[in-house]
């Protein structure tokens, strides 16, 4: 909301500086946006009277006119052709600097002497309008009088952002009384001057309330016989200032009062009410209206409606109809001022997505004290600029039952208490007086507090409490630091994983990423996630497009993008991690999941100069993975050949993890069919894993074994397998023998070619002999290794190469 | 005897003395003290000769030993000192070369800043609770003091799961989630990603991240909010950042108050060294940072905590603006872009 510094010190005297100002305001809560001075060029153009007006001896086109200055009379030479003897007019004198940087002199035009020049609207940027010529200032203009300050052009206008619980601040008089209660400044309301005529309102128009429930107050008047023109120039450079654009005398007028007295008001015409009767009443049934901005718009039932004798003339609040508004042959109006429930607006202006000055105030609330004054106002401003003659009385009706407001219970050692301060009594009731609430019960240690009527936020103890502290200021509350006793996990165990493994995850090469978590349909169904999410995608109701229109199942469509956006931008490789929530919903359940991805592809970075690139293959994650799972001492992990689980997978390049003997993710190269898809230009290695899973395997501790006091003896053995065999089945097998002596098994090569037959390999183990408690012997190690490798044999179908 | 033995000296000295390698002074060595060599067979001979003629020939016969084997171990000496000598004339790296590359990841700005801000909070001696990411309508606003058809709800545009369901607008329904759970004293923090309904530009993301903390005990004040924040904002923007607190509105507090620090770029003077207005805080010196309050006592009687006997104090804030702030990142969507060039900063 913008107000300007000028207009704000008709309702308050403003002895701060405009910076001081708004750092006063930001410091009580109310945020100043910007500050903006504004100074025109032209402070030099006063206001003058013309004289004369002459035909130019030497020029068709041209006037030469003798305008009279507060001491002197100038001749000036003027183009236009609008002003009579008498006009009040703009003098720009010789020194003006006007807008578009042009510099007035004293001149001789076709052999006239010319001290100064007329100035239209529009040169001096008043106006995009032409007018029609120079600008003609109401009578009530002085001569010699500069017209800066005659518009009130210079100004300073500061722009507030109001939080949703101070409606009350949304106009001039709303800054004015915090101004007031912050300084001491005293506030002054002119009082509103209006003199009624002969003719009874209530016989020419009649009001009735026929939803209480949704407007505990209607007051209208009615004026006659005004006739439609501008707004006075003053008026139209202040409504522009603080951004709006001025209409006609009537609807700035009904503007110009909502934003100094924050009630918003609407003016209909009263020719075009049918029946001579308005109802605020619900809508009734659902049904077509076009409002005042062209739209038709869709009401429904309970929708507070203003209405005539036969329909609906305005949405109450929040926008009027087109078929009342005032229009320039418009010579008779009803002016409006209404307490519309702040919810009923709300739910109506949102449903319509309708967002006007008047909805805004309303929903925050508007004073329900301030209805008929600030009637009263608008009236005065539209006789003043409108003429016509105000019909007797004010049309009024309130909900029944609204009583005066119930007294709030204040403790001051409650204050204290929850403040952390040690404020006196009375410097506590300075800052409630200053708001205007008053303070009664003070010898007791519960003060009773009345909040005055605009201030409908505070509603109990503790908003009184912010008050206080927020009036006398936050900067005097000490600051302490209490000593934290609580219970709880600390870091805790998922945190704590989490960070080890990020940190794991980059000391393998991996960039930690973040992805939205809003996919659309088909990355969902081409990437279904982990099998334990078994409900259906998460769709949203409101998606902001398309491509996020659910919420993911899997963190590895964000990962492809990433990917496939860094290959854009030149990456040779990628590889990257992120951990971040998936989705899912069954019934009316909905399942998240922590969880890990990862992805890596392209070609790794040499080592060292020189070294041949090579592309990246499943030995890189499942290294990076090995060394994730060490770093948290889990070692009871397997790799499985997958099934159909994940069909995103490449069926021959993708495993299973199992944890425990407990699938807790895949990995494997991406399906050749997601990589055309997506047009990918090589070959992504992805994995997603369960992180809560894996939390869950996580030893909570881990326990120190005894150094070894002997040597381990080893022994290889390399077999030919067909090529389908998988490695680990030797290891398995050797283990399943749980020889207490065999310390370890590993394999250390493959080996395919000659002289391996073809569609066969060979794979070489090593296994390492150990025993606690002396040095095995060379020939006890081999009778243990032939009996094993005879085992081997026995039971797998490998051939021993010797 | 001592004839040939002197014979026999002057013999090796002139082979060592024309010797010019290992290979010819270890030829020499085998072939005068090799098991075979020709002193050694002189040595064997001392066994035969007369006992009285033994020792003095014995002793000849080991001085000449002696005398060759040091003869042999200085020429080894010096012959390995010279080679060091000009191994070390000629022996170079040229430094300039590039290292080997060890692989090695970055880690993401958001997660360096949260982690900072974490630690911190949790050495205070808070603890870190998590919750759902789709949140009931309760949680995420009726029971934060935010009704149906208030004008707070304008402050979170929503995205609507279903009819109930939305997506956590903020971190603060984990708050109630906490204290529905267990009694005071509470000392929580709470972080992770929160959702609004915004269109992508460089300022809006629809998915960003917040921090949210509360201490829930008897007796906490709003000066001990004040306290907390300021060793918080301390130990995360460094020792001389200076900190206001002023009134603002949030549902769910009561007081409440935005928290700004000193610009982290003017330090709040408000202008560059170069003189021109610092444009990170608008020339104001200040940055808002936080946002909180006391726990407003109706979040408590929603949670079934009696206000009159507990108090508490919450607060958060956005982990991009801080990482936005901290490495002078102008555009939130490099966050979520995760383009390498940008991720391998850091």
């Amino acid at each position: 909301m913008k107000i300007t510094l000028n207009w704000l010190r008709e309702l308050v005297d403003v002895v701060l500086s405009p910076d001081e100002l708004a750092d006063t305001l930001v410091m009580a809560g109310l945020e100043v946006e910007s500050v903006d001075e504004r100074r025109p060029s032209w402070g030099s153009v006063e206001i003058a009277r013309i004289e004369s007006v002459q035909p130019h001896p030497n020029a068709d086109r041209l006037r030469l006119c003798q305008v009279k200055r507060a001491h002197e009379s100038v001749a000036v030479v003027c183009g236009a052709s609008n002003m009579q003897a008498g006009d009040l007019v703009a003098l720009a004198v010789p020194g003006t600097v006007l807008p578009d940087g042009k510099h007035i002199e004293q001149a001789t035009i076709r052999g006239q002497s010319s001290h100064g020049m007329l100035c239209s609207a529009r040169e001096l940027a008043l106006s995009d309008e032409d007018g029609g010529g120079i600008m003609i200032l109401p009578r009530d203009a002085e001569i010699g009088v500069s017209l800066v300050s005659y518009l009130s052009a210079e100004d300073t206008i500061l722009e507030l952002s109001v939080t949703p619980n101070r409606g009350d601040c949304l106009s001039v008089l709303g800054v004015a009384r915090e101004v007031a209660a912050l300084t001491g400044a005293t506030l002054r309301v002119p009082a509103v001057k209006i003199v009624e005529g002969k003719a009874a309102a209530a016989r020419i128009v009649s009001i009735e309330v026929q939803a209480p429930d949704l407007c505990s107050r209607y007051c209208g008047r009615v004026v006659r016989g005004l006739r439609i023109a501008p707004s006075p120039l003053w008026m139209q450079t202040r409504l522009g200032m603080v951004g709006l654009r001025p209409i006609n005398n009537v609807v700035d007028a009904t503007n110009y009062v909502m934003l100094e007295r924050g009630q918003p008001l609407h003016a209909f015409d009263l020719a075009r009410i049918r029946g001579a009767r308005i109802t605020a009443r619900r809508a009734g049934n659902r049904q077509r209206y076009e409002t005042l901005d062209g739209v038709t718009r869709e009401l429904l039932p309970d929708d507070l409606v203003i209405a005539d004798a036969e329909g609906p003339v305005a949405l109450a609040g929040v926008i009027g109809g087109a078929d009342s508004e005032i229009r320039a042959e418009t010579v008779d109006i009803l002016l409006e001022s209404a307490f519309f429930v702040p919810e009923t607006v709300r739910r109506t202006a949102r449903r319509l997505g309708v967002n006007t000055e008047s909805s805004y105030r309303f929903e925050r609330g508007v004073d329900p004290g301030g209805t008929r004054t600030a009637l009263d106002r608008v009236t005065e401003l539209v006789v003043a600029h409108s003429g016509g003659e105000i019909a007797r009385g004010v049309l009024e009706q309130r909900a029944p039952g609204r009583r005066a407001r119930p007294a709030i219970r204040l403790r001051p050692a409650r204050v204290n208490a929850l403040l952390g301060t040690t404020f006196k009594a009375t410097e506590m009731e300075r800052p409630l007086k200053a708001l205007g609430a008053v303070v009664s019960g003070k010898g007791s240690a519960s003060w009773r507090v009345v909040p005055p009527s605009h201030r409908f936020d505070i509603q109990n103890e503790v908003d009184l409490v912010e008050e206080v502290a927020r009036l006398i200021g936050y900067d005097r509350v000490p600051a302490t630091v209490p000593s934290i006793v609580a219970g709880g996990p600390g870091m805790g165990p998922t945190r704590d994983v989490e960070q080890r493994l990020r940190e794991r995850l980059r000391s393998g090469g991996f960039d930690e990423m973040v992805t939205l978590a809003m996919v659309s349909a088909e990355d969902n169904r081409d990437f279904p996630g982990l099998p334990e999410l078994t409900g259906r995608a998460v769709t949203l109701a409101n998606p902001l497009s398309v491509d996020a229109a659910e919420l993911r199942r899997s963190l590895l469509p964000g990962m492809l993008r990433a990917f496939s956006e860094n290959r854009r931008q030149g990456a040779e490789h990628v590889a990257g991690f992120t951990i971040g929530r998936v989705f899912a919903r069954e019934d009316d359940r909905y399942q998240e999941l922590q969880t890990l991805a990862l992805l890596v592809a392209g070609s790794p970075p040499a080592t060292t100069m020189g070294e041949a690139r090579r592309a990246v293959d499943f030995a890189d994650l499942k290294g990076v993975l090995g060394l994730m799972f060490a770093e948290l001492h889990l070692d009871r992990v397997r790799w499985e050949r997958v099934g159909t689980e994940a069909g995103y997978l490449h069926p021959g390049k993708s495993a299973r993890i199992e944890i425990g003997g407990v699938a807790c993710g895949y990995v494997g190269a991406l399906h050749p069919n997601a990589i055309a898809e997506r047009h990918l230009d090589a070959e992504p290695w992805v994995a997603e894993l369960d992180l809560m899973r894996v939390v869950q395997y996580c030893p909570r501790r881990v326990i120190f074994r005894p150094l070894p006091r002997f040597p381990a003896v080893s022994r290889d053995i390399a077999v030919v397998v067909d090529d389908e065999f998988p490695a680990q089945r030797v290891i398995d097998a050797v283990e399943e023998v749980a020889e207490p002596l065999v310390e370890d098994v590993r394999v250390f090569d493959q080996y395919t070619g000659s002289p391996i037959p073809s569609g066969k390999k060979s794979l070489a183990y090593t296994i390492a002999y150990r025993a606690p408690n002396r040095t095995l012997t060379d020939d006890e190690v081999n009778a243990m290794h032939e009996q094993l490798v005879a085992r081997l044999v026995r039971e797998l179908p490998l051939e021993v190469r010797r | 005897m001592k004839a040939t033995l002197d014979a026999l000296g002057v013999e090796i000295d002139e082979a060592l003395d024309a010797c010019r390698s290992d290979d010819d002074l270890e030829r020499i060595r085998i072939a005068y003290l090799g098991r075979k060599g020709r002193l050694t067979e002189v040595m064997r001979g001392v066994g035969v000769l007369p006992a009285e003629e033994r020792p003095a020939v014995g002793e000849l016969v080991n001085q000449l030993k002696r005398r060759v084997d040091e003869h042999i171990g200085a020429l080894r000496d010096r012959w390995e000192s010279e080679r060091r000598v000009q191994a070390l004339a000629s022996e170079r790296v040229d430094v300039s070369l590039p290292g080997r590359v060890f692989a090695h990841g970055h880690v993401h700005p958001l997660t360096a800043v949260l982690d900072d801000a974490l630690g911190i909070l949790v050495s205070l001696g808070f603890s870190i609770y998590e919750g759902p990411h789709i949140e009931d309508e309760h949680h995420n606003f009726t029971a934060l003091n935010i009704p149906a058809d208030h004008p707070a709800r304008d402050m979170h545009d929503t995205f609507f799961v279903d009819d109930t369901h939305v997506l956590r607008t903020h971190t603060s329904p984990v708050q109630i989630r906490v204290m529905e759970n267990q009694e005071p004293p509470i000392a929580a923090i709470v972080p992770g990603p929160v959702y609004r309904h915004e269109v992508e530009t460089v300022k809006n993301s629809a998915m960003f991240h917040q921090v949210e903390g509360f201490l829930v005990d008897r007796h906490v004040t709003f000066g001990d909010l004040k306290g907390v924040l300021g060793l918080f904002v301390q130990r995360m923007f460094g020792d001389d950042t200076r900190v206001r607190f002023r009134p603002s509105f949030f549902p769910f507090t009561e007081p409440s108050a935005e928290v700004d620090i000193s610009c982290v770029i003017c330090r709040g003077s408000r202008k560059l060294a170069t003189g021109d207005p610092c444009r990170v805080c608008k020339a104001t010196g200040w940055l808002e940072i936080l946002g909180s309050g006391l726990i407003h006592p109706e979040v408590f009687r929603a949670v079934g905590y009696d206000p009159e006997k507990v108090s508490g104090f919450a607060f958060g804030m956005g982990v991009e603006r801080m990482a936005m702030l901290k490495y002078g990142i102008t555009d939130i969507r490099h966050f979520y872009q995760n383009d390498l060039r940008f991720l391998s900063q850091f």
